[in-house]
């Protein structure tokens, strides 16, 4: 293994990673979720045939998984259960689980939740890509507020690469050793209330961003985009954002765009969203 | 004359006659307690001024030089004008000058087109007239013909009807005048949508190394973007780039099998309402001069910026 990959994974992590082959991905799942016995957390594996995994990825490593099963310390479900059942994917439903979870682990005493999973399969599912992306986001604000740590690993061979560009944009890190796939823009959570956009943004990604800002608000109190980071939008992307800037202001207390560069500012104002919308626009540099 | 816009022609002979033909359809105005806009020069301005006395205080002006820098940026500036008078029963006036001898003969096409897509642009909205001086002694009579054949009225004292007028469907037309062809030292690419980040950068190191500042070689690079999305969604999929200076200017032209067929394309405010047209708005806020051109095989959107 090396040293990228071996790195600490904080409490709140939400992490993504295109793992390149069975072996990598045995090696990275067992030290993640050893970290997590460490940090006193309940682990959770999600993968296709839990029971196989359990003994490939955690007890050939060293873990006491049986034990683990028994002291309530490790959880294991498959792919399509925590996903997929009934065929079809929910997030909210998704989430709440999760949620309910953390719950579960913080009431029987520990410090939070861990999950590796292994997400292959929804990744591949026809007509999720948004929708999943979406979720992937919300995962990212919600790891945020919560005790909640997540490997999100996805079988680089098996999933289709713009998929996995956007599922990487969404998260706030991502592992790869240098080969993560290369989203032009990125869309994480900064903390509970602040998203950073980062990269370049056209209308290639510009309604796929629209979608994600969109999907998220509900998870927010009010939205601080941070766009500090974008080092290039066109007027697609401006316009996106716009339109879905003004879906969060009907639903949020405030909406405000954070470190906007001088020429942000302009093409914001040209285009004439700084009056069509009650968006707070701040400059880069002002407090 | 019927209701409705009526755009005037005045056809004047040296400044004391434009400040006579302009000062008494101004004092018309106000003397019917109309709002008025002008837009000129700063020296035309100040005679206008001159020529006005306290009523002037009345009266709203605008530099030509600035806002109308780039002609098409003049309709917008007018209908921002008349939205600004919605519901109010005060009638409107305006005096636009966007034709001098010192606009280059490019920018002459375009102030042209300009002055034959302000009859498109307001012909079915409110009531309002705008008068535009041209002078006879300064320009040369093809300019003074195309004048006439884009005003449907000329100012002699009063309104009459011009009978030299092309009519609206004429001023609607696809604009196909030729564009002058690009040197042959022209730097040609082909656009990929996949390789946009590329191509940005081969514009602003271009722009850069013909002397534009970092912030007008972004602007071209921004602008040139987005001639190339229009290019890839709405011109066949497909665009070639050519890149040359011109004294001053950086000249950029996107060619595609597309046809832009909304004459006022790029001088219509994009809102949160729309969809599109947002790329010519920006090129046309961005550049100096910008030449729109729809052929029967294709078409042609050619962006000029200048050194500062």
């Amino acid at each position: 293994m090396t040293k990228t990959t071996r790195c600490a994974h904080a409490a709140g992590d939400h992490v993504c990673w295109a793992y390149p082959d069975e072996e990598s991905r045995r090696e990275v799942f067992a030290d993640f979720l050893r970290t997590g016995l460490a940090a006193q957390q309940r682990l959770v594996l999600i993968a296709p045939d839990p029971e196989r995994r359990l003994e490939s990825d955690l007890a050939s490593a060293g873990l006491p998984v049986r034990k683990l099963l028994r002291d309530g310390r490790l959880v294991a479900f498959s792919t399509e259960d925590a996903y997929l059942p009934d065929g079809t994917f929910d997030a909210d439903a998704r989430l709440a689980a999760y949620c309910a979870l953390i719950e579960g682990a913080l009431a029987d005493g520990f410090s939070g939740v861990r999950v590796a999973a292994d997400a292959t399969a929804v990744l591949a599912e026809p007509g999720l890509d948004t929708a999943w992306s979406s979720y992937e986001l919300r995962a990212d604000l919600l790891a945020t507020r919560l005790p909640f740590s997540a490997l999100c690993a996805y079988d680089r061979h098996a999933c289709a690469a713009d998929r996995l560009e956007l599922v990487h944009a969404v998260h706030s890190r991502s592992l790869g050793n240098g080969h993560a796939p290369g989203s032009p823009f990125r869309l994480h959570a900064l903390d509970h209330e602040r998203l950073l956009l980062a990269g370049e943004l056209d209308f290639r990604h510009a309604e796929v961003l629209r979608s994600l800002l969109t999907a998220s608000a509900p998870d927010l109190p009010r939205l601080r985009l941070d766009v500090s980071r974008l080092s290039f939008v066109d007027a697609a992307g401006m316009s996106a954002l716009a339109k879905a800037l003004t879906h969060a202001c009907e639903r949020l207390s405030s909406v405000s765009i954070e470190g906007a560069s001088e020429r942000f500012c302009r093409i914001w104002s040209l285009l004439g969203f700084d009056t069509a919308i009650e968006v707070e626009l701040v400059a880069e540099g002002a407090s | 004359m019927t209701a409705g816009f009526r755009h005037e022609a005045l056809l004047y002979e040296g400044n004391e006659a434009f400040v006579r033909g302009t000062g008494s359809f101004v004092r018309e105005g106000l003397d019917a307690d109309e709002t008025v806009l002008v837009v000129v020069d700063r020296a035309k301005i100040e005679m206008l001024r001159d020529h006005l006395g306290d009523d002037a205080r009345h009266v709203s002006f605008e530099d030509m030089s600035a806002v109308g820098r780039n002609p098409a940026r003049i309709i917008p500036l007018w209908r921002r004008f008349v939205a600004a008078q919605a519901g109010s029963r005060k009638g409107l006036r305006g005096v636009g000058e966007p034709i001098d001898a010192r606009r280059s003969p490019d920018a002459l096409v375009e102030c042209e087109r300009h002055e034959s897509l302000l009859n498109v642009a307001f012909h079915d909205g409110p009531s309002w007239s705008l008068l535009c001086p041209y002078d006879t002694r300064s320009l040369p009579a093809s300019v003074i013909e195309e004048a006439l054949r884009n005003h449907p009225c000329t100012r002699n004292g009063r309104p009459e009807v011009n009978p030299a007028f092309r009519g609206l469907e004429s001023c609607a037309a696809p604009f196909d005048i030729p564009l002058a062809e690009p040197p042959p030292s022209a730097t040609r690419f082909v656009v990929d949508r996949d390789r946009l980040a590329e191509l940005r950068a081969e514009v602003a190191r271009h722009a850069e190394a013909h002397g534009l500042g970092g912030r007008e070689a972004d602007d071209l690079a921004l602008v040139v973007h987005e001639l190339a999305t229009n290019s890839i969604r709405h011109g066949g999929g497909a665009g070639e780039l050519l890149l040359w200076s011109d004294g001053p200017r950086v000249v950029a032209e996107m060619r595609d099998r597309g046809r832009i067929v909304d004459p006022l394309a790029g001088r219509v405010q994009p809102g949160l309402e729309t969809t599109g047209g947002y790329g010519l708005w920006l090129a046309n806020h961005l550049c100096d001069l910008v030449q729109i051109r729809a052929y029967r095989d294709g078409g042609a959107v050619r962006v000029h910026l200048a050194r500062d």
